[in-house]
């Protein structure tokens, strides 16, 4: 880390530094959408061959922890962002408050992440030897987190994707597959994101962060925000396929 | 902070009301996705759904990352972004869309796979041996006129996302 507000010898003024150090950041959010555009396209091509069983895949999702982690993530992208309004007008320890905000919904994010992990586990629904999406319906004792409505409903809805698709078990793997895959790719993002905030709080808390040189805050910023976009994605891709029924 | 300070750093502060305006935009968007799931588009489902996301990812873009504010060569950088990707995106699924393979199967393929005539007969025989010995294996094949491969690639392509 460089020491506050130090111009270096190939810029002329402290703004041209920070505008190079942002248009620098946003060139690997733009590799990193390239990623994850990749990942998406080959999720709608599977929907599209593997619709009955990508809806049905969908439908045994939470869509109340899903929903929640949506609004925590949104919400510590506002907090971020009125982290990076705290440098700018300079208010110290509103700095290191919005921060440790942002840290805390990152850390409820996972938190219901490993909830919604744990319960696709024991819902034998992790793609493998024992996959099997009719579990719950099959065995209602072992599933005691799933009422008895919603298992009448997923019962009537795994029967009608059955009927469209003989072969339903072995192409909802694909759609968890896709699941895990985009979701801990995410989730992955997430770690390295609450790496930076705590290495922000280090800074802010030591006061390194002014007016006149924020960077670092703006940059982790943008790199939160961005992970924030995933999800806003993921979310109706995984979570609302087929509900409507 | 003095007067002078804020003279020397002459980028643009969002204020929190902007701020707090986008998070509950945001929200009422995320609920209005939910309650649109629930609703029965038929294929326009999937439409809805990503012209929602994308008009919550354009608000956090110009005003959380503040693109709204940034020097236009920022701007560029990030459309020439979404220009690449919404090529990369494109050209991958027309290619999809329009691809016919060597037994004339078009895209998506379907569960059950088409079997040459030449396969059919052998698992014919396979299955009902005393039956089909007699089956022989030269099929006539009706000559196809030679704009037919032609009409299967140029068929109105379907949207990839509306299933």
């Amino acid at each position: 880390m460089h020491r506050t507000g130090e111009l270096y010898g190939q810029f002329k003024t402290l703004e041209q530094q920070k505008e190079t150090a942002t248009l620098g950041m946003w060139i690997f959010l733009i590799t990193e959408v390239m990623f994850f555009g990749g990942i998406m396209l080959a999720y709608a091509l599977n929907r599209h061959v593997y619709y009955p069983a990508f809806a049905a895949g969908s439908n045994t999702l939470s869509l109340k922890l899903g929903g929640f982690n949506t609004v925590v993530l949104l919400a510590s992208s506002f907090t971020m962002a009125m982290a990076v309004w705290s440098s700018q007008v300079g208010k110290k320890t509103l700095i290191s408050i919005f921060l440790l905000l942002t840290i805390a919904l990152g850390f409820v994010f996972f938190g219901v992440k490993y909830v919604e992990y744990s319960q696709k586990f024991h819902h034998h629904l992790v793609p493998g030897k024992n996959f099997n999406i009719f579990y719950c319906v099959e065995n209602p004792s072992s599933c005691p987190d799933v009422d008895a409505p919603e298992l009448m409903e997923e019962s009537k809805l795994l029967d009608e994707a059955k009927a469209a698709d003989p072969d339903l078990n072995a192409h909802a793997q694909l759609y968890y597959s896709a699941y895990f895959g985009m979701t801990g790719l995410h989730a992955l993002h997430m770690v390295i994101g609450a790496g930076l905030l705590f290495w922000l709080l280090k800074g802010s808390l030591a006061g390194r962060f002014t007016p006149q040189w924020n960077t670092p805050v703006d940059i982790v910023g943008l790199y939160w925000h961005f992970v924030d976009i995933v999800w806003i994605y993921l979310f109706p891709l995984l979570y609302l396929i087929d509900r409507h029924k | 902070m003095s007067e002078q300070e804020h003279q020397e750093n002459s980028e643009h502060i969002v204020p929190p009301t902007t701020y707090l305006a986008i998070i509950l935009t945001l929200l009422v968007l995320t609920a209005t996705t939910v309650g649109a799931a629930f609703i029965n588009l038929h294929r326009f489902n999937i439409v809805v759904a990503l012209a929602i996301a994308t008009l919550k990812a354009t608000l956090v873009v110009l005003f959380f990352m503040h693109a709204k504010y940034s020097p236009k060569r920022t701007k560029l950088i990030i459309l020439a972004g979404i220009f690449w990707l919404a090529l990369l995106l494109g050209m991958t699924l027309s290619d999809y869309i329009t691809r016919v393979d060597y037994r004339g199967v078009r895209f998506p393929m379907t569960q059950v796979i088409q079997q040459l005539p030449a396969q059919r007969a052998w698992s014919a025989r396979r299955s009902h041996p005393q039956e089909s010995k007699s089956v022989h294996l030269k099929t006539t094949r009706a000559r196809r006129p030679w704009h037919a491969n032609l009409q299967r690639v140029l068929h109105p392509a379907p949207l990839i996302f509306i299933t």
